[in-house]
């Protein structure tokens, strides 16, 4: 074994050998990063949440296909988003099955984000909005832009990584980040620039 | 610094804030190019509200619930297999008795069959010895087939004189 192996690639090297304890060890590392790609990719918790469980099942099947040469974090964000884009075309085909992810009232939040940062109540409501209107915004991007996006929140993702999980280019996933991000900065531009988000970050 | 540059540093500041060096670096060519100014900031207003997203609502026992889902699709594959394999098992078991039958099954058969396809033959040689062997009129007899055909019933009183 390699003295400069990644972390990950070592414990997978343990899991693809049966080892469930190191397998745990990947699970609890990448929860969280798996959850929020699928999450604003399907926006929909529990959908989110199952899906998640999918990709971790598949990491432990296809455990035996991993070459250590690869990064484990890209591994897994293909197979994180190849699910995605599957369940986003199952949809398509049955739109009927996601009416309730969809169907909202005005007034009513998209989605349910736990709020883990301590703010004071009027701040908590701002950021509260504030956070809404960026999830409405992501969740409006066509699909590649989205992941490409939300990837690049990733430390663990270099841009040739994410280039990888999406099976383009490095320009071409450059490209898709600033396109989203246009498109963020567009629909975000009132709050932008008025700096409220700072100030409710500040308060 | 020129523009190329400035495009690095802003899809570095995509990614994570600049450091003070990538920042001083980045105001220098800002101050010298005051029209990009407002598009910096947006970027780095956006930059900033991206990066402080919550992370979406995980249970807490995902982990857990993982593991026990496993649990279950490699007990249920188990199943699956011993199902499979507990069939191959009985065969292996039984074939050390089965052979003597299964080779005696297979003699009979070939002898069965070997008969049959000699028996036919047999009869197939008899048949062409029995067309060859009969008395088969020549064809020139058949030439007063017609006459005769046409004479009149046997006369009985006639026949019998010449008994």
């Amino acid at each position: 074994m390699p003295d400069h192996l990644d972390p990950d690639a070592a414990l997978m090297l343990r899991v693809k050998q049966g080892d469930r304890d190191a397998f745990e060890a990947l699970v609890e590392k990448y929860k969280q990063p798996v959850m929020n790609l699928a999450f604003r990719t399907l926006r929909d918790a529990s959908e989110a949440e199952d899906l998640a469980q999918h990709v971790f099942l598949q990491v432990y099947k296809s455990a035996h296909r991993y070459e250590v040469s690869a990064k484990f974090s890209t591994w897994i964000f293909t197979i994180a988003r190849n699910l995605c884009l599957n369940e986003i075309r199952r949809r398509t085909r049955h739109p009927a099955d996601s009416l309730d992810a969809t169907s909202t009232e005005d007034d009513q939040p998209l989605i349910q984000v736990e709020d883990r940062k301590h703010f004071s109540a009027p701040a908590a409501v701002l950021h509260r909005e504030l956070e809404l209107k960026i999830e409405e915004a992501i969740g409006g991007l066509p699909e590649k832009q989205r992941i490409a996006l939300l990837m690049c929140r990733e430390d663990e993702l270099s841009y040739e990584d994410m280039a990888k999980v999406l099976g383009c280019s490095l320009s071409a996933t450059k490209s898709l980040i600033h396109r989203a991000r246009e498109t963020l900065k567009e629909v975000l531009k009132p709050y932008l620039r008025t700096g409220v988000w700072r100030e409710a970050e500040n308060s | 610094m020129n523009e190329s540059l400035y495009q690095e540093l802003r899809e570095i500041s995509w990614r994570r804030k600049l450091t003070p060096e990538e920042e001083t670096r980045l105001q220098g060519w800002l101050a010298a190019h005051g029209d990009k100014q407002a598009e910096w900031e947006l970027e780095q207003s956006l930059s900033e509200q991206l990066r402080h997203l919550s992370d979406a609502p995980l249970s807490s026992n995902f982990a857990s619930q993982v593991m026990q889902t496993l649990d279950a699709e490699l007990a249920r594959q188990e199943r699956e297999g011993h199902g499979r394999h507990g069939w191959l098992q009985w065969l292996h078991k039984l074939a050390p008795r089965l052979a003597p039958v299964s080779l005696a099954l297979v003699v009979a058969i070939t002898a069965f069959v070997h008969y049959r396809k000699s028996d036919h033959q047999n009869r197939i040689i008899n048949s062409v010895a029995l067309v060859t062997s009969s008395d088969v009129p020549g064809p020139e007899i058949l030439k007063d087939f017609d006459a005769i055909e046409k004479l009149p019933p046997t006369d009985e009183d006639l026949l019998a004189a010449l008994q």
